[in-house]
């Protein structure tokens, strides 16, 4: 039997969530199909993590305006949906006249795009404000309104917040087919058929083959892959603004900046990718070496030790713009591709757009969607025990005291955080998918001490046992068979 | 709930219960000793090989065995100890007249446990170096561990992590984890290890990979590493003296499981939370002959304070500790005038103590930079050898122990009458 929906939103990154949230207000049958095995793990979980204030885009193009509008309302939104967010503000650093020129052109054009409150500093000024800042810096634009936030959590909490709405998200379904049907389309998943009246094409990387597959225009999507390292966070007080160096043809530049959840980053470098290897996310010595260098000159005394991991995201490029807009090849289709930079601070405000688009044309097949009663606004984040003071710690402990059991030591996460990051609404039963929700396994130690415990309590609450746990997709299996004699 | 306690004691493995033990029979009643896992014992509870207990016992046993002796003490004294908890924060307040340390733990049974504490020892252990701190290229897959976990996955939850076996880093636990996995049916194919000589013991060389035929390559490492869900190969190459990459040795070896066993760091983010001087070499506080630190009766011990080779020389280590917390606890200390620093010098890498009272004998114990044939340790003040000793051979992997009885506690007070320091040197013949 195949399932039924109203609108079908292909890939549950960022955009794909927060759509599938804002769907989720009206009286329509929404399904979320993702290819991975949980939510934010193509670019929407590897990125920058960057509130972006939107001075960077095109006067007039897409992103610009996506930009400037997310921006404002991430604040309210993680309030809501309880996930990280710090408004810290970024410095765009000048180190040379031509530099200078690029800040003043920034300053222009986020003047026309109508960011509030930027000033252009001197070096000096710059500087007092970032006491670990290159003596080179000759000046700087400072936007306070851009901020940081932890580009996986907000998608999880788009994702439970659609979810707890009535929203399915199905995962481990990546798209085989897509066939036209008088109503709409017939897609066939990994393993499912899901009719749908409308198509919503976010599928990232993927998004020319998905547009291809249902008829749509032809989408040239070109690959960056951007190195990333992070530091412990006993040195995410080393820089306390996003420090962007000057942007160039490739992209905004290496930047150093805490992230969200107290740790330092630095990154990304951007290298093309070759058209048919989608998910190369391998680091190299080559492009960690870059982007220290490159973190260097914005911060000399940046530390060449104290990285706990590197990571590398890719991002889907197509032109110099966001497509964002219903086919005009494939009726029912609404393309949301090439969402590269600044997509994760726009997400929100294409939501709210790309919502409106596929209610038009619900409307126009017949369907008049409702605005919920009962939609719930909020979502209640899991506990954070470590950002907790003693008194809220005590209280917490005396409602259940798996909160105070602590499991991972590195970034003080509890027994009962863990079960409550695997209580849904979406539950992902890996060990990163647990590390994402509530940070055990985040910190300096990379789950070296605390993944048998973790994989207990995911055995525990989802039944799956000990042995087959895995770390994220299929095949990433922990367990390798049993020894003889070994727990049973 | 808020107490009053004598001894508070953060951490109960082996370090932790041997000063537990020594504070009690101190005459130490108001004691606590406060451990973060469901049990005794700390990671000796995985090391389930034998070896540990030479020294201390005169007998071969096994980590549990070992730590059972002590559990087994702990237990016959009556001490108590607060399991499942962990302790978040240090606090000193030295313009409180008594109980002047605050330790806040956490616990599933009281919430927040506030220790008003006279003495407080610091014996949470090591962890493990990442392949993070390494920063080694290459995909994330699984099938990547550092020699611990993998160590514990096999030993207390019954799963083999992996069956084609590379290991990065020739530390003790890699070598115990290459015998382990072959003896459960893994095939080992290398230990790789950066460094032109090994970071294991040399019983440990002989017994896990000589005794086993699995290769050690030195000047060896992990350049890249492949596959996508689960760990497919590694590149290796040769390194120079310098540690770069030597162009046309690397070479491409398929594994499904990368041990890591690149180094031990003493555990002290609680440390950090009070202002105690640190080591830089060591990673741990900077402590006195009694392994106080410069925060009068906070002590360290064991692993936390520097990583050891063996766990005998953890007990002795911490026996001292917590004598000398119950002594401050029960306001039997002497009172320090002064302290005269200890330093490493030349092919000396650290000492602990890093400063002495000179109020009675004690030791110093050091490890080596590189490796050294025929040679001595030289203990100085100013000018002045106090103490030499020889050695046939000194490696990093082995603490060497180099003993200041009274005779020389006097000669050096004699030449350290005013200013003055004592520097550790070591030199090959």
């Amino acid at each position: 039997m195949p399932m039924k929906c109203d609108v079908l939103i292909i890939g549950g990154g960022v955009t794909g969530s927060a759509i599938a949230r804002e769907l989720s207000r009206y009286t329509v049958r929404t399904i979320v199909a993702e290819a991975r095995e949980d939510v934010a793990r193509g670019s929407s979980g590897a990125n920058s993590g960057i509130v972006h204030a939107g001075y960077d885009p095109r006067p007039g193009s897409l992103m610009a305006r996506y930009n400037v509008k997310g921006c404002a309302m991430y604040p309210e939104l993680a309030a809501k949906l309880g996930f990280p967010y710090r408004g810290i503000g970024s410095l765009v650093l000048a180190f040379s006249q031509s530099d200078m020129q690029t800040v003043q052109d920034l300053y222009q054009r986020g003047l026309d795009n109508g960011v509030p409150d930027m000033k252009i500093l001197t070096g000096d000024q710059a500087r007092a404000m970032e006491p670990n800042l290159s003596d080179q810096v000759i000046g700087a634009l400072y936007a306070p309104t851009a901020g940081i936030i932890s580009p996986y959590e907000a998608t999880i909490a788009f994702a439970d917040n659609a979810a707890a709405n009535g929203v399915t998200f199905l995962l481990e379904e990546g798209v085989r087919a897509i066939a036209r049907t008088e109503e709409g389309f017939t897609v066939t998943t990994a393993t499912k058929s899901i009719e749908a009246k409308v198509l919503v094409n976010c599928a990232g990387l993927s998004a020319g083959e998905v547009s291809r597959m249902a008829g749509g225009e032809d989408i040239p999507i070109t690959q960056r892959k951007g190195e990333y390292t992070l530091y412990d966070r006993n040195l995410g007080g080393f820089v306390s603004h996003v420090l962007f160096q000057t942007p160039n043809e490739d992209g905004k530049g290496v930047l150093v900046t805490p992230t969200a959840e107290g740790n330092l980053l630095l990154g990304p470098s951007s290298d093309p990718l070759p058209q048919d290897d989608l998910n190369d996310t391998a680091t190299t010595s080559d492009g960690q070496s870059r982007i220290f260098a490159l973190g260097r000159k914005t911060c000399p005394s940046l530390p060449s030790g104290g990285a706990i991991t590197g990571f590398a995201g890719i991002r889907a490029v197509s032109g110099s713009d966001f497509i964002i807009g219903p086919s005009q090849k494939a009726e029912g289709l609404i393309q949301v591709a090439g969402i590269c930079s600044p997509g994760l601070t726009s997400a929100p405000a294409i939501a709210e757009d790309v919502a409106q688009m596929a209610l038009d044309l619900l409307e126009k097949k017949g369907l008049r969607a409702e605005k919920k009663a009962d939609f719930i606004d909020t979502r209640e984040a899991i506990p954070c025990v470590r950002d907790m003071d003693w008194e809220s710690r005590e209280a917490l402990c005396k409602k259940d005291p798996d909160f105070g059991r602590i499991v991972c030591r590195c970034e003080t996460v509890t027994e009962g955080q863990i079960r409550r990051a695997l209580r849904g609404p979406i539950v992902v039963p890996t060990i990163d998918g647990v590390k994402r929700r509530c940070r055990a396994g985040m910190g300096r130690c990379q789950g070296s001490f605390c993944t048998p415990r973790v994989m207990e309590i995911i055995s525990e609450e989802t039944g799956i046992p000990f042995e087959e746990v895995r770390k994220a997709q299929k095949g990433t299996e922990i367990g390798q068979g049993r020894l003889k004699g070994g727990r049973s | 709930m808020i107490r009053q306690v004598g001894t508070v004691i953060v951490g109960g493995g082996p370090a932790g219960l041997a000063a537990a033990v020594s504070a009690y029979d101190q005459g130490e009643r108001s004691l606590v000793v406060i451990e973060r896992d469901t049990h005794l014992g700390g990671i000796l509870q995985q090391c389930i090989h034998n070896g540990f207990g030479l020294q201390w016992f005169k007998e071969e046993l096994t980590g549990p065995e070992y730590a059972q002796r002590f559990i087994d003490q702990v237990n016959e004294r009556g001490i108590e100890t607060q399991l499942g908890t962990m302790v978040l924060e240090l606090q000193y307040h030295p313009d409180r007249s008594d109980y002047t340390k605050t330790v806040l733990c956490l616990s599933p049974q009281y919430g927040v446990l506030e220790l008003h504490a006279r003495s407080v020892v610091l014996a949470m252990g090591c962890r493990e170096r990442v392949r993070g701190n390494l920063k080694t290229p290459g995909t994330r897959p699984a099938g990547i561990y550092s020699a611990g976990l993998a160590q514990k996955l096999i030993n207390l939850e019954g799963i083999m992590p992996g069956h084609e076996v590379v290991i990065l880093g020739s530390g003790d636990i890699g070598l115990i984890m290459a015998r382990r996995m072959t003896y459960e049916g893994a095939h080992v194919k290398m230990v790789c290890e950066l460094m032109p000589y090994s970071a294991g013991l040399p019983r440990n060389i002989q017994q896990c990979l000589i005794d086993e035929n699995i290769p050690l390559y030195l000047s060896t490492t992990v350049i890249d590493i492949h596959g996508r869900d689960r760990l497919e190969g590694v590149t290796i190459a040769n390194v120079d003296d310098k540690r770069n990459v030597i162009k046309g040795t690397e070479r491409y070896v398929p594994c499904d499981t990368l041990l890591l066993s690149v180094g031990l760091l003493p555990e002290n983010e609680l440390t950090r939370t009070v202002a105690v001087d640190m080591d830089r070499v060591t990673g741990g506080a900077c402590v006195d002959e009694d392994r106080q630190t410069t925060i009068p009766g906070i002590y360290a011990c064991g692993n936390v304070l520097h990583v050891h080779d063996i766990v005998d020389f953890v007990t002795r280590e911490s026996m001292i500790a917590g004598k000398a917390a119950a002594q401050n606890s029960l306001g039997q200390a002497e009172n320090i005038v002064k302290y005269v620093p200890v330093s490493a010098q030349g092919a000396v890498r650290y000492t602990v103590p890093q400063r002495v009272s000179l109020t009675k004998p004690f030791s110093v114990f050091c490890r080596v930079s590189h490796p050294l044939n025929a040679g001595s340790f030289e203990l100085k003040a100013g000018d002045t050898t106090i103490v030499r000793k020889k050695f046939v051979k000194a490696v990093p992997a082995s603490m060497a122990e180099i003993a200041v009885g009274q005779k020389e506690l006097d000669k050096i007070k004699e030449v350290v009458s005013g200013e003055g320091s004592l520097v550790l040197t070591a030199q090959e013949e």
